[in-house]
């Protein structure tokens, strides 16, 4: 195996897969083992000029359709999320692997109306919503349904929880229809069979010899037994997930959205101090509706990446989230009804962390220190300056600002840090201390905000007599509860 | 190129624009003729006008330009206008239908369409569109045809050929048939492309489709004997398809009591979703410059009462490079010359120029080698002299303003 294998570029899956493609890459010796590895390039010892990268899973598919990457693994669904808009011929699939075999449904509530039928023939003349981590999906089979009028909602994950309240339909991924009744989703229709798949960019297939590359990852396919890995969108919750609000709800009764993964614990801590921990929040089952201690409250938890649209549809009245995620979703849609009821100081990630920032990082290679000194280099470029983030709205903004022009934004789905240098130019990233960026060898050169906590509202609630003051009153209680904890600090 | 367009666009030149207006100005001067009232639609429209089933087609809806508007978080998309028929209509149902009574109502357009194309294909499009909603189907579909042809034998784009198809048939083939979705959308290629067999054999051997058809799909008529052959050979096996064929009759009979040549090809193409009945395509050479049809059924599709209704639209992009250069007009276009001090005389000057009707280009920077200066304004010492120009290398110098349009209005062009 002394191949030599020019420049040949991989992107490997962040997550899920990532531990199954270290094993099956393992005779290339990338040094790519597991899931806690904090580096996101690797070279390998086997073949000179085969270097790989960690990118997140979702991104794969465009990295490897713009030549990024001559070779990817990544679960089907995300290459056919991005086919089902954008036909790029320069995308093929060209194995799937026995690896987090999945069905993506269309489903909807077995707590609302009775059937599908029913549920349109209710629905279609505001428009179905339906939402979802596959728009391009959801609009696709919107389209082919025929259906009247529909509204797309894009959703970072926890799809499970939104139907039927805050959605009529949602396209989730899971091991098999048996799984979508314990999270009270009956299937509507099933869209795609789903598993780990290699793909490849066909200009590279056409004119290189990606054999020593393909040859591990193929070995003894039809010998293997499918994995079962992590791959389930969500997990059934028990009893606890069946638990819906009242439709007929009190005058001021109120939908609050609490936010799942790495803020679960802070906000955890912050609602236990002030009385409010809803049974089941912290728990290991994770529930989507953990039950409130307070009569006419009503608690969601769902992505905080998704809270401010949820509440400028009204879908809640309350919801604590980031301020990152709040300035992302005003810089998109400037005259939104999502107001600010209190800034929770900075829980944002930790109750010990420093206070999260949202910074513009470039590599360290690149010899600038400021934006003015970036956009000075980027006049004297022939090309357009690569923007990658999370964050498409403020990095547009960022570029806008500073007259970064020509620039183009990547999106990304995380894992950003991984696009220095190749794949990007600059990063808009939210950092608390800076350490994974100066590990990486990147540089900080400006910071457009500090991002700590934020209690949203949804404006009309808040104007609402009944609503408005109980809003209020559970603000100032989170508040309180914020400035007495350790570290706390109160910036209203 | 030096600073990149966008891909699918395009810029209209001087030259362009000139062959332009001339289109336009033909369809809308015809138009008025025949009744029809212009009206323009917003550019953007709710993307839910083009979704209803019927309406557009999923294939056409995948090209369409759509995003989330500023206030758009609830997650209702608007889009760049992909069809000129369907606002029209909505535009007729907003702000319209209340005065619509027992009369027809004629309306007219000139306006760009966006699809989204991955060839080399132009995504922003311009039509001139007329609708006709209300009144006899016949009549309404023969004057859309008439005013169509009408409009392209003044442009002189070149022989016209007019092919009719009918979109009322080849549904009723459809629902004669019942295939499964999966096939329908073979068995049209197929019959567009003109492969018969291969529609024949997506048919799954039901009974009758082997012999029939080839005759509707394969074969093409000029006149009203065509479409009467068909319909006694389709009467008896596909009743549902004879009517479609007799409710075609009239519109055949007319056009050829009228020597209006056309022919008959049965094949669609695939944009026939609102369509309901008689469909006609205009080219010229190989080059289809407008199409058009019936579409009874997508005023109820969006929301109003149903409605018989029929247009078309000729396509500006495909008729550009068919068209001469239309000559200028008589150049009563001259420069008037001047610096300094001169320079607000010559705006005067420039500006009783206009009122008299000739086109004044002011020259402030030298005098330009095509020698088409005819005035230079002097100021000396507080006098202003009028250097003019016949033409013929002789200069004459007069005082006033007066003086000069005098010369002007004698002097040879």
């Amino acid at each position: 195996m002394a191949t030599d294998v020019p420049s040949l570029r991989i992107a490997l899956p962040k997550g899920r897969f990532q531990e199954a493609a270290a094993r099956l890459l393992a005779p290339l010796d990338l040094g790519y083992l597991s899931e806690d590895t904090r580096n996101y390039r690797f070279a390998s010892t086997k073949l000179p000029g085969l270097s790989a990268k960690l990118v997140h899973e979702k991104d794969i598919p465009v990295q490897v359709a713009l030549g990024h990457y001559s070779l990817g693994i990544c679960g089907r669904e995300w290459v056919e999320e991005l086919r089902s808009k954008y036909a790029s011929p320069d995308l093929v699939l060209l194995q799937e692997l026995p690896l987090g075999q999945s069905m993506v449904y269309v489903a909807y509530s077995r707590f609302g109306d009775p059937s599908w039928e029913a549920l349109r023939a209710r629905r279609e003349g505001d428009g179905i919503r339906i939402a979802g981590e596959f728009p391009n999906l959801a609009e696709a089979f919107a389209l082919r349904e025929r259906l009247r009028r529909f509204r797309i909602f894009p959703l970072w994950g926890a799809a499970e929880a939104y139907p039927p309240e805050g959605a009529d339909l949602v396209l989730v991924a899971v091991k098999d229809e048996d799984a979508l009744a314990p999270a009270g989703l009956a299937p509507l229709a099933p869209l795609l069979e789903a598993s780990a798949c290699i793909i490849a960019h066909s200009p590279s297939l056409s004119r290189r010899n990606l054999v020593p590359v393909l040859a591990p990852l193929l070995a003894d396919l039809a010998l293997r037994q499918p994995e079962e890995d992590s791959l389930l969108s969500f997990s059934p919750n028990g009893e606890l997930s069946m638990v819906f609000p009242d439709p007929d709800q009190g005058p001021s009764d109120l939908r609050l959205a609490l936010p799942d993964g790495s803020l679960l614990g802070v906000v955890s801590a912050i609602l236990d101090r002030a009385g409010l921990l809803p049974s089941g929040y912290a728990s290991p089952l994770g529930t989507r509706r953990p039950l409130s201690p307070e009569p006419g409250l009503h608690i969601k938890v769902i992505r905080p990446h998704d809270m401010p649209l949820q509440v400028a549809n009204g879908h809640f009245d309350l919801a604590i989230t980031g301020m990152d995620r709040l300035e992302e979703h005003r810089a998109r849609f400037p005259y939104s009804p999502v107001a600010t009821l209190a800034d929770l100081g900075d829980s944002g990630r930790s109750l010990q962390g420093q206070p999260a920032r949202i910074v513009a990082v470039v590599h360290g290679d690149l010899p600038v220190t400021s934006v003015e000194e970036l956009r000075q280099v980027v006049s004297t470029w022939r090309r357009p300056l690569r923007i990658a983030s999370e964050y498409i709205q403020l990095a547009d903004r960022y570029a806008r600002q500073h007259h970064l022009a020509p620039y183009r934004v990547i999106p990304t789905w995380g894992a950003t840090e991984g696009f220095l240098p190749d794949d990007a130019d600059l990063l808009i990233e939210i950092t608390e201390t800076g350490s994974t960026i100066a590990r990486l060898g990147l540089r900080i050169i400006d910071e457009l905000f500090h991002s700590p906590g934020r209690l949203i509202a949804y404006q009309p609630s808040l104007d609402d007599p009944q609503k408005g003051d109980r809003m209020r009153d559970l603000a100032q209680r989170l508040v309180t509860a914020r400035e007495a904890m350790p570290g706390g600090r109160q910036v209203l | 190129m030096l600073v990149p367009r966008y891909r699918g666009a395009r810029d209209w030149l001087p030259a362009d624009m000139a062959r332009f207006r001339r289109i336009e100005d033909t369809f809308r001067a015809l138009a008025a003729k025949y009744g029809y009232q212009e009206v323009r639609t917003p550019t953007l429209e709710y993307l839910h006008l083009f979704t209803a089933a019927g309406t557009l087609s999923p294939d056409q809806l995948a090209r369409v330009y759509s995003f989330l508007d500023w206030d758009g978080w609830s997650g209702e998309r608007v889009a760049l206008r992909p069809d000129g028929t369907i606002p029209t209509a909505r535009l007729f149902l907003d702000s319209l239908q209340a005065g619509f009574g027992l009369h027809t109502t004629r309306l007219c357009y000139v306006e760009n369409v966006f699809a989204f194309s991955n060839e080399s294909g132009e995504r922003e499009r311009w039509q001139c569109g007329a609708e006709l909603l209300g009144g006899d189907e016949t009549a309404a579909d023969a004057e859309l045809l008439l005013l169509a042809c009408q409009v392209l034998g003044r442009l002189e784009a070149g022989p016209v050929v007019v092919r009719l198809s009918h979109a009322g048939l080849l549904k009723a083939v459809l629902r004669v048939l019942d295939l499964p979705s999966e096939t329908e959308s073979d068995f049209l290629d197929h019959l567009i492309a003109g492969h018969t067999t291969e529609a024949v054999r997506l048919s799954d051997g039901q009974s009758e489709a082997a012999r029939l058809l080839p005759l509707l799909f394969g074969v093409e008529g000029e006149g009203p004997g065509f479409v009467r052959n068909l319909a006694a050979l389709t009467a008896e096996p596909w009743p549902e398809v004879a009517a479609q064929l007799k409710r075609f009759l009239p519109l055949a009979e007319t056009l050829t009591a009228l020597e209006r040549p056309y022919r008959i090809h049965l094949a669609l193409d695939r944009g026939f979703e609102y369509y309901t009945g008689a469909l006609f395509h205009l080219y010229v050479g190989d080059v289809r410059v407008g199409g058009g049809g019936r579409y009874d059924d997508l005023l109820p599709l969006i929301g109003g009462a149903p409605l018989a209704a029929s247009g078309f639209a000729l396509y500006v992009n495909a008729l550009l490079p068919l068209l001469q250069v239309p000559p200028e007009a008589e150049p009563r276009r001259l420069v008037v010359n001047a610096r300094g001090r001169a320079l607000a005389h010559a705006f005067r000057l420039a500006d009783g120029l206009r009122a008299e009707g000739w086109a004044v280009t002011l020259q402030v920077d030298g005098i330009p080698a095509d020698g088409h200066v005819r005035v230079v304004v002097e100021e000396e010492d507080d006098v202003v002299r009028y250097r003019l120009r016949d033409g013929t290398g002789r200069d004459s110098v007069v005082l006033d303003q007066e003086a000069v349009l005098q010369w002007l209005r004698t002097s040879p062009r």
